[in-house]
C-alpha cells in the first residue's frame, strides 16, 4: 500500500460516520409522537436513555415497553452543471428498542435500555452521476445502558447508565476512471465503543418539570474492517488490492439537553426540548488501510458544527382508552454547506409528528406514530481544480419518514 | 369490559393500517426536484457549424477514425446544444465508414521510467490512394487520400492539421496536389467535392451561409508538424513571417465564422504555453533528470544561434524531449564512431550518442512555437473582446487546469499520459472525456455571455479512449 493508492481520492470520501444528523428517529413510539421532546416527559420508558434521572420519579411498578421503528430517507439529486435527476432507493433503516424498569427501593430505581438511535442506508443507483463518490452508505448501531437512578426527594432524582455500543458500517463506491462500470470499492467493518449517560430530573410544582441530561460521545473503534476492491483492471491490479485490512474510528457525539414539561391542564402536557450536540468536536476523520506497519493513514477535513435543536410536544389524554399526541420539532444540521456530501446528504429538518396509545388495559398499552421531516434544500459546491475534494455538485431535496409501533406493559 | 374494547381495538386497527398505508406511500416517492429548462438565451443553436483543426474535429490517439469522429469536441456541444429543442442532434460530420478511419496509436504499457509507450496501427486505414515523400523532413512521409465523406459541406468543418496560413491556398483540398508537398491536406481534400479548389477560407464561407452559431478552435495545426518533427522541417517553421500571416488569417476566418461579429460563437484557443501539453510537458529537463542520476549529464543536438547542429547539455528550460526521444533514453545503443570503432553508450547520456535533433524541440524552436501561439491567442482574444465572444483559454485555462490535475464528479484527471484520460496516447489530442471536459469549458462561457442556459456533460459517462473497444 503506497501513498499513490491515496492520492487517487480513494479514502476521500469516508464512512460518513462524518457526514453528521444521522441519528434514527426519536427512540420509542411515544416520543416520536411527542416529536422527540423526552428530558422531562416521564411517561415513556425512553427516558431511561434520555434523562437518566427520570427513571427514579417513575412509580412503584415494573415496567418494560419495546417497539420496532423504521427510518427512511428519501432524497433527490439535481446535478448543477448535468441537470441530471437521481432519487436514493426506497431503504428503510430498521430499528428497534427495549426499555425495562424497576425500583429497587423507595429511592433508587434501575433500568436497562436498548435501542438504535444512530444510523443511515444511502442507496443511490449504481450509474448515478455521484458514483466515484458514493453508491451505497450504510451504518446500524446498537446501544446497550444499564441505568440506575436515585430519588433526592420527593421533587429531586438523578440517575446515570454506562453505554456500550457496538456499529456496523458499510460503504461501497465506483472507481469511474475506468471504462468497466462495474469496478468498485467497498469499505466494510463493524467495531464497538463505552460511553455514559447521565441526567437530573425535578419537579418545580404539580405541574412543572424539568430535566437535564448529559450524553457522552462514544466512539466505535473499528480494528478489523475490511476494503475489497472488485473487478480492478489487471494494469492497476497493485494501486488496488483486492482485500486489504482497515481501522478506523467512528465517532458518535455526545450531547446535552434540557427540557421541561407543564401539565397545562387535566388532560394536556406540553413538553419541550432543547438539544445541542456536540458534533464540533469531531474535526475529522482518520482511516489506515493495509498491513501494519505499512498502513497507510488518511486524515479528512469534516469541520463539523455543533447542532441544536428544538422540539415541542403535546399529549393529549382524550379518553381512559386513548391517548394522543402530537409534536414539532426543529433539528439543525452539523453540516456545513462545503462538506454536503450524497452519502447523507443531510439538511436543517423541520419536522411534525403524530402518535397516540391505545391502552389496552390498565397495564398495557399499543403505542403507535408517525414523524415527517423535511430538510432544507442543500446544495454542494465542487471546485474542479480542488483535486482531493471527492463530490459531486448539485442539490439534494430529503424527506425523512419514520414509524414506530410498540408496546408499553407494567406490572 | 372486552365488549367495550374491541370495536375500539379494530377502529385503532383500521387508522392505524391507513396510516401505515399513506406513510409508505408518502415514503415511496422522493421529494421532487424540476431541472430548469435547457434555454439558448441570446444565442441560436439551430444550425451550429465548427471551424478549426484536430481538437473540433475529434482527432484522438494520434489518428482520425469514424469511432473518434463521434466523440469530437464539436459533436459533444452539438449533442448538448440539441436539448434546447428538445429534437436529438442533426449535426453533420465528415464521417468515416464504420470501423475505418486513418492509422491511429495503440498503448503498449509504460517503460521503467513511467514513459508511455506506444505502437501505430493501420488496422481500419482505408485510402485510395498515397504519396511517398521518400526525403521528408525527419524520415520517409506518406500522404494518404482517404475515402470522400459527402458531397456537400458538412457542419463539422474543422480540418486536422489545418493552418491558418494555408487558409487562403488555392487547391490545399484538391487530389490533383497530393504531390505538392506540404501544401495538400487530405482531411480538407475528403470534405470538398472532387476535384474542388476552393480554398478553406471559401469552404467557411459557404459552410456558413445559414449558420446561426460558430465553434472556433485553431492554433496548434500550424506548430504541430514542427513539434512534432523536433523542429526539423523548415517548410513548417514558424518563422516571424509565417506568424504575422497567422495572424492575420486568424482574424479573416473569426471574420467568416462570426459574419463580422455579428453571428453568435464559442472561441475555444490553443494550450499557452504551450508546454502544458504533456507532448512537451513530459519531456522538461526535471522530469527527464529525475529518470537518471542527478549527476548525469543530458546531451542533445540543437541549433546554435548561428544556426549550425551542434551536440550541448540540454537546457534548464524549454528543452524539451519528445516522446520518441523519451522511450530511447538512457537505454545502451551502439554507437559508431568517426574513427569506425563502436561503443556502447546510453542514448542521450552521452557526447557520442546525444539525442537526436528529430527527438528533441530545443529551446529556439520552443520560442517560434510558443510565440505563434501566443500571436494566434491574443489576437483570438482581443477580437472576442471587441465582438463579445466567449472564450475558453485566457481566463478559464482547461490546459492549465488538468496540468495541475482536477476532480470531475470525484474523478481524477490528470495530465499524464495514458493514465490521466483527459490527453490521449498522441498526448497533445483529446480523450473523448477531455473533450467533453473541455466542451464543458466552452459550454459554461456560452451560458455566461449569452445568459444561455444549457446542460453540461459528465465527462465519466464517456468512454477513457476514441479507439474502437
Amino acid at each position: 500500500m503506497t501513498l499513490r493508492y491515496l492520492s487517487l481520492g480513494l479514502l476521500l470520501v469516508s464512512f460518513s460516520a462524518g457526514a453528521g444528523g444521522f441519528q434514527a428517529g426519536p427512540q420509542s413510539a411515544r416520543t416520536l409522537g411527542m416529536g422527540g421532546a423526552s428530558v422531562a416527559y416521564i411517561r415513556d420508558l425512553a427516558s431511561i436513555y434520555y434523562n437518566p434521572g427520570a427513571l427514579a420519579q417513575m412509580d412503584s411498578s415494573t415496567r418494560i415497553s419495546l417497539g420496532g421503528l423504521a427510518n427512511v430517507r428519501r432524497t433527490s439529486f439535481l446535478g448543477t452543471d448535468s441537470r441530471h435527476l437521481a432519487d436514493t432507493e426506497f431503504q428503510p433503516l430498521p430499528g428497534g428498542y427495549f426499555y425495562a424498569a424497576k425500583p429497587l427501593t423507595d429511592k433508587i430505581s434501575v433500568g436497562l435500555s436498548v435501542n438504535t438511535p444512530f444510523g443511515y442506508d444511502t442507496r443511490w443507483p449504481d450509474s448515478w452521476e455521484g458514483r466515484n463518490v458514493v453508491q451505497q452508505a450504510r451504518m446500524n448501531t446498537l446501544f446497550v445502558q444499564p441505568t440506575a437512578a436515585y430519588k433526592i426527594n420527593e421533587n429531586f432524582s438523578v440517575g446515570a447508565g454506562l453505554v456500550y455500543a457496538v456499529g456496523r458500517m458499510s460503504q461501497q463506491f465506483a472507481l469511474s476512471q475506468y471504462d468497466d462500470r462495474n469496478v468498485t470499492v467497498r469499505y466494510a467493518g463493524s467495531g464497538s465503543g463505552f460511553g455514559f449517560n447521565a441526567g437530573l430530573y425535578g419537579k418545580t410544582a404539580e405541574t412543572l418539570s424539568f430535566g437535564i441530561s448529559y450524553r457522552s460521545p462514544v466512539t466505535l473503534n473499528v480494528k478489523n474492517g475490511e476494503t475489497t476492491a472488485a473487478n480492478i483492471p489487471a494494469a492497476d491490479a497493485g494501486r488496488y488490492p483486492t482485500s486489504a485490512r482497515l481501522r478506523t474510528e467512528v465517532n458518535l457525539p455526545g450531547a446535552l439537553s434540557v427540557g421541561m414539561a407543564n401539565q397545562v391542564s387535566k388532560k394536556l402536557l406540553i413538553a419541550f426540548d432543547f438539544t445541542l450536540t456536540a458534533w464540533s468536536r469531531f474535526d475529522s476523520l482518520s482511516y489506515s488501510i493495509g498491513e501494519a506497519p505499512a498502513m497507510a493513514t488518511q486524515t479528512v477535513g469534516r469541520r463539523y458544527e455543533d447542532a441544536m435543536a428544538f422540539r415541542v410536544g403535546g399529549e393529549y389524554a382524550h379518553s381512559r382508552l386513548l391517548t394522543l399526541r402530537a409534536g414539532v420539532s426543529y433539528d439543525e444540521t452539523p453540516i456545513r454547506d462545503e462538506f454536503i456530501t450524497p452519502e447523507l446528504p443531510d439538511g436543517n429538518k423541520l419536522g411534525g409528528s403524530l402518535g397516540l396509545s391505545a391502552h389496552l388495559s390498565e397495564s398495557l398499552s399499543v403505542d403507535a406514530a408517525y414523524q415527517f421531516e423535511a430538510a432544507a434544500l442543500r446544495t454542494s459546491r465542487v471546485v474542479q481544480a480542488n483535486e482531493d475534494v471527492s463530490n459531486v455538485g448539485g442539490t439534494y431535496r430529503t424527506h425523512v419518514h419514520t414509524v414506530s409501533l410498540g408496546l408499553s406493559y407494567s406490572f | 369490559m372486552f365488549s367495550v374494547r374491541l370495536p375500539f381495538s379494530s377502529a385503532a386497527a383500521r387508522v392505524a393500517s391507513s396510516a401505515l398505508l399513506s406513510t409508505l406511500a408518502l415514503a415511496g416517492c422522493s421529494p421532487e426536484q424540476t431541472p430548469p429548462a435547457p434555454a439558448a438565451g441570446k444565442a441560436d443553436f439551430s444550425r451550429h457549424v465548427a471551424i478549426g483543426d484536430n481538437y473540433l474535429a475529434g482527432f484522438s490517439d494520434g489518428g482520425l477514425t469514424a469511432s473518434s469522429q463521434q466523440y469530437s469536441i464539436a459533436a459533444l456541444l452539438d449533442q448538448q446544444f440539441a436539448l434546447v429543442s428538445g429534437q436529438p442532434s442533426t449535426f453533420t460530420q465528415p464521417l468515416f465508414a464504420p470501423g475505418t478511419g486513418t492509422s491511429f496509436l495503440l498503448p503498449r504499457g509504460f517503460d521503467a521510467n513511467g514513459v508511455l509507450l506506444t505502437s501505430r496501427t493501420a488496422a481500419g486505414r482505408v485510402a485510395r490512394g498515397s504519396f511517398i515523400n521518400a526525403n521528408a523532413c525527419g524520415g520517409r512521409d506518406t500522404t494518404f487520400l482517404y475515402l470522400r465523406a459527402t458531397n456537400q459541406l458538412p457542419q463539422n468543418l474543422a480540418v486536422p492539421f489545418l493552418r491558418l496560413t494555408q487558409i487562403e491556398l488555392a487547391g490545399l483540398g484538391n487530389e490533383a496536389n497530393l504531390q505538392r508537398i506540404d501544401q495538400f491536406n487530405p482531411f480538407l481534400e475528403r470534405l470538398l467535392p472532387a476535384a474542388d479548389n476552393r480554398t478553406y477560407l471559401q469552404a467557411v464561407t459557404d459552410g456558413t451561409a445559414n449558420a446561426t452559431f460558430f465553434t472556433l478552435f485553431v492554433g496548434l495545426g500550424d506548430v504541430l508538424p514542427y513539434i512534432l518533427s523536433g523542429g526539423e522541417c523548415t517548410t513548417s517553421n514558424p518563422n516571424s513571417a509565417a506568424i504575422a500571416l497567422m495572424k492575420t488569417n486568424v482574424k479573416k476566418l473569426l471574420d467568416k465564422a462570426s459574419d463580422n461579429g455579428r453571428r453568435p460563437g464559442v472561441i475555444s484557443l490553443a494550450p499557452q504555453p504551450v508546454n502544458q501539453l504533456p507532448l512537451l510537458g513530459r519531456g522538461s529537463v526535471v522530469r527527464v533528470q529525475a529518470m537518471v542520476n542527478a549527476t548525469d549529464t543530458i546531451y542533445v543536438q540543437a541549433p546554435n544561434a548561428a544556426g549550425v547542429v551542434v551536440v550541448r547539455p540540454m537546457a534548464a528550460s524549454n528543452d524539451y524531449i519528445l516522446p520518441t526521444g523519451l522511450a530511447q533514453f538512457g537505454k545502451p545503443q551502439l554507437v559508431t564512431l568517426p574513427n569506425g570503432s563502436q561503443v556502447t553508450v546510453r542514448y542521450g547520456l552521452s557526447k557520442r550518442n546525444p539525442i537526436k535533433r528529430v527527438d528533441v524541440l530545443d529551446s529556439g524552436e520552443y520560442g517560434r512555437v510558443n510565440q505563434a501561439v501566443t500571436t494566434i491567442n491574443e489576437e483570438l482574444v482581443r477580437l472576442a473582446k471587441l465582438y463579445k465572444l466567449p472564450i475558453v483559454g485566457s481566463d478559464i485555462n482547461v490546459y492549465d487546469q488538468i496540468f495541475k490535475n482536477i476532480a470531475v464528479n470525484g474523478v481524477v484527471y490528470t495530465a499524464e499520459p495514458g493514465k490521466g484520460n483527459f490527453y490521449s496516447l498522441d498526448q497533445y489530442s483529446l480523450t473523448p472525456r477531455g473533450n467533453a471536459i473541455m466542451a464543458n469549458a466552452m459550454l459554461r462561457e456560452i451560458n455566461r455571455v449569452y445568459g444561455a442556459s444549457v446542460p453540461l456533460l459528465d465527462p465519466n459517462t464517456l468512454p477513457t479512449t476514441a479507439r474502437q473497444q
